[in-house]
């Protein structure tokens, strides 16, 4: 490793800011992890930095233009992008489940004439995500070392329901609950499911995710079909990014 | 200098994006503006149509510093809707996690936001670089506020368990045990960082406001009471849409609240809290008003960040007077049982921030078919505009850097625009 420190952006557009919030609750941990990193740019917390970035994280989803124009700035001058939570990652899809929307004409403020809530790599390359809502603080902590390593950071590669059984919870859908663990992608180290909540699917799809078989599943079980999976259905045969 | 239009940009250190503009003629503030440049997010929209128990899921993310008392808030409008009553014990969970959450929301606003102002640096790091000792207890109170969250709630940022009827797990009597001496903990880290605070001197400024804050003439109410404003009344919380009005500014993506009788701007959050509520702090906080000579009412909006300071130390004094309750009387169930039902359900409570009102409308099959939701930062944006006119004209006779002292000010409110920027109107 170079002695040098990774030069770090953070920067947020429509969002609620909870992941920025849960890089800050790593609390001791964040300083520990300055001896390596260097916020070098972040309006939240004060730093106005303008130099080249080595890893920018991105909260938020893009609303406007003028957005998308600071989002493209980023880009530029950053080595390595990160999608920091489901605005960023999808939009806020996979949390908000509302697809009807951006068809909705709304009377918004100047400059803010249609709906809009963009994944950041609509516009532009996106390195990395880290998915969720929040993010979870361990991922972003696995995340920087890989970087510092010279290594990829690598999603993971099951569902949420594999984490449950991992971690021996009871079974939601057992117990009736329509939990999208099945289809959702891991990480968050199930922790809805932890708290007796079926998972909410913020982490978006798992790669072998099985809508139709989750759904006969709830239909053999008499739990109700959450609306939501048809129209995620409907988006993957559309052939839209599901992730 | 003639005709002089400053604006102030994306103000740092606060949630979300602000910008004031400042119109000057003759060292004369004509007019502020208290421009929210934040993406919209219509959550309002979002919820048309969603089922009831999803609503404190999205109204969650409408703020990650808050997003506590967004949830609860939610959840208790959306019982209010059902007619859903809890039993003390389940109220009393929920109330500690608000406070948990309150405490860590004034932590990260004092410590990581106002305080650099004060020490005249940038950022919080800057302060760990001279004084590391500092920083760690305050993270280390941050932390413990965080674990109280995280042990009741599930998770410290949305958290996952407050839902209607209850919560989603059964909290064991061990949990309840490590809550409390978290809570002694606390005790022990928070009155040397309180202080830090309170010793530094806050900038001569002083305007008459009015303020709006719950109020029970028992408590520093959080999540139960009446609407109590300054020089007027005490209003129930089914009373709020004709109290407060909102306007629409071309300006602006959130919408601004006006007295619906005066027409007068006012303010929400810790100091107005105190200000109505201050008979009822904790003995310790009483002590420490009096150590630092803290006569409430005050009346500037700087005295705002010396409300929140006293308020740690009083929201400690109460999660411990509630866990204690908690050990003697726990709860012998996580939810109680419900049908769904056409319903109208308001909740008026005080987020970190200030006045919060959540107002939905269900159908017979649990679906939201109206929603509204007043947050303390758009309520809060009249006032900033109204001090920041005569803060700013003060500052102007004085020569001092004007775009500094605004931002200064601005921060003392504690806005949060994530919350706040939400207008839309279906076309």
């Amino acid at each position: 490793m170079t002695s040098k420190k990774l030069k770090i952006g953070i920067f947020n557009f429509a969002s609620c800011e909870g992941c920025i919030v849960e890089i800050l609750n790593l609390e001791e941990k964040l300083l520990d992890l300055l001896r390596y990193i260097d916020i070098v740019e972040s309006r939240v917390l004060g730093i106005k930095g303008n130099e080249q970035i080595d890893v920018a994280l991105v909260e938020g989803c893009i609303t406007c233009e003028e957005e998308r124009e600071k989002l493209e700035e980023i880009r530029n001058k950053s080595k390595i992008v990160v999608a920091l939570g489901d605005c960023a990652c999808s939009g806020g899809k996979f949390l908000f489940k509302d697809f009807s929307l951006e068809e909705t004409k709304l009377n918004l403020p100047p400059g803010k004439e249609a709906y809009r809530a963009d994944a950041i790599d609509k516009y532009i390359k996106v390195d990395y995500y880290l998915r969720g809502c929040p993010i979870n603080n361990q991922e972003f902590v696995e995340l920087i070392k890989d970087i510092l390593l010279l290594k990829q950071f690598r999603e993971k590669p099951y569902s949420v329901c594999s984490e449950c059984i991992l971690y021996e919870k009871d079974c939601l859908i057992d117990k009736g609950y329509p939990c999208l663990g099945p289809i959702t992608k891991g990480g968050c180290n199930a922790l809805c499911p932890s708290n007796n909540k079926p998972c909410y699917g913020c982490r978006g799809l798992y790669e072998d995710a099985n809508i139709d078989g989750l759904i006969e599943i709830f239909r053999k079980r008499g739990i109700e079909v959450p609306e939501y999976l048809n129209e995620l259905k409907n988006m993957i045969k559309r052939g839209e990014k599901c992730e | 200098m003639n005709n002089e239009r400053l604006i102030v940009k994306e103000i740092a250190r606060i949630e979300g994006h602000l910008d004031v503009a400042l119109y000057i003629s003759e060292n004369e503030i004509r007019q502020v503006r208290a421009e929210a440049v934040e993406g919209t997010r219509i959550l309002e929209r979002v919820l048309i149509g969603k089922s009831y128990m999803e609503v404190p899921e999205i109204t969650s993310r409408m703020c990650g510093v808050c997003s506590v008392i967004h949830k609860v808030t939610a959840v208790q409008a959306i019982e209010n809707a059902l007619g859903i009553e809890l039993p003390s014990e389940l109220k009393n969970i929920r109330e500690l996690t608000v406070i948990g959450g309150h405490i860590q929301s004034h932590i990260l606003h004092l410590f990581f936001f106002v305080l650099p102002d004060l020490l005249r640096k940038t950022n919080i790091f800057d302060i760990a670089k001279q004084n590391v000792d500092l920083v760690k207890r305050v993270i280390e109170l941050k932390r413990l506020a965080n674990k109280i969250i995280e042990i009741l709630g599930g998770s410290r940022v949305h958290p996952i368990a407050p839902i209607p009827g209850g919560v989603s797990k059964q909290i064991r009597r061990s949990e309840l045990s490590k809550v409390l001496d978290i809570i002694s903990n606390m005790k022990k880290v928070a009155p040397d960082i309180v202080r830090v605070f309170l010793e530094i001197e806050l900038p001569s400024f002083s305007k008459q406001n009015i303020y709006v804050a719950l109020h029970d003439g028992k408590s520093v109410p959080l999540l139960e009471g009446n609407i109590m404003i300054s020089n007027d009344g005490i209003y129930k919380p089914e009373e709020y849409p004709k109290l407060l009005i909102a306007t629409r500014e071309s300006y602006s993506v959130a919408p601004h609240y006006v007295l619906a009788k005066s027409q007068q701007d006012y303010m929400v959050g810790a100091l107005s809290r105190l200000n109505h509520n201050h008979d009822y702090l904790s003995l310790s906080a009483k002590e420490l008003c009096k150590e630092y000579n803290l006569k409430f009412p005050m009346h500037t909006p700087f005295a705002n960040n010396t409300a929140q300071a006293v308020e740690i130390m009083h929201f400690i004094d109460k999660a411990e007077e509630i866990i204690n309750n908690l050990l003697e009387n726990p709860p012998r169930e996580n939810i109680v049982k419900f049908d769904i039902k056409e319903g109208d359900g308001i909740a008026v409570t005080e987020a970190p921030r200030g006045l919060l009102i959540h107002h939905y409308r269900i159908n017979s099959v649990g679906k939201v078919i109206w929603a509204n939701i007043v947050t303390p930062t758009a309520q809060n944006l009249k006032s900033i505009e109204a001090n920041a006119k005569a803060y700013g004209e003060e500052v102007l006779k004085k020569g001092y850097d004007i775009k500094l002292e605004i931002e200064k000010l601005v921060r003392a409110y504690d806005p949060c625009l994530s919350c706040a920027a939400r207008f839309y109107k279906e076309s």
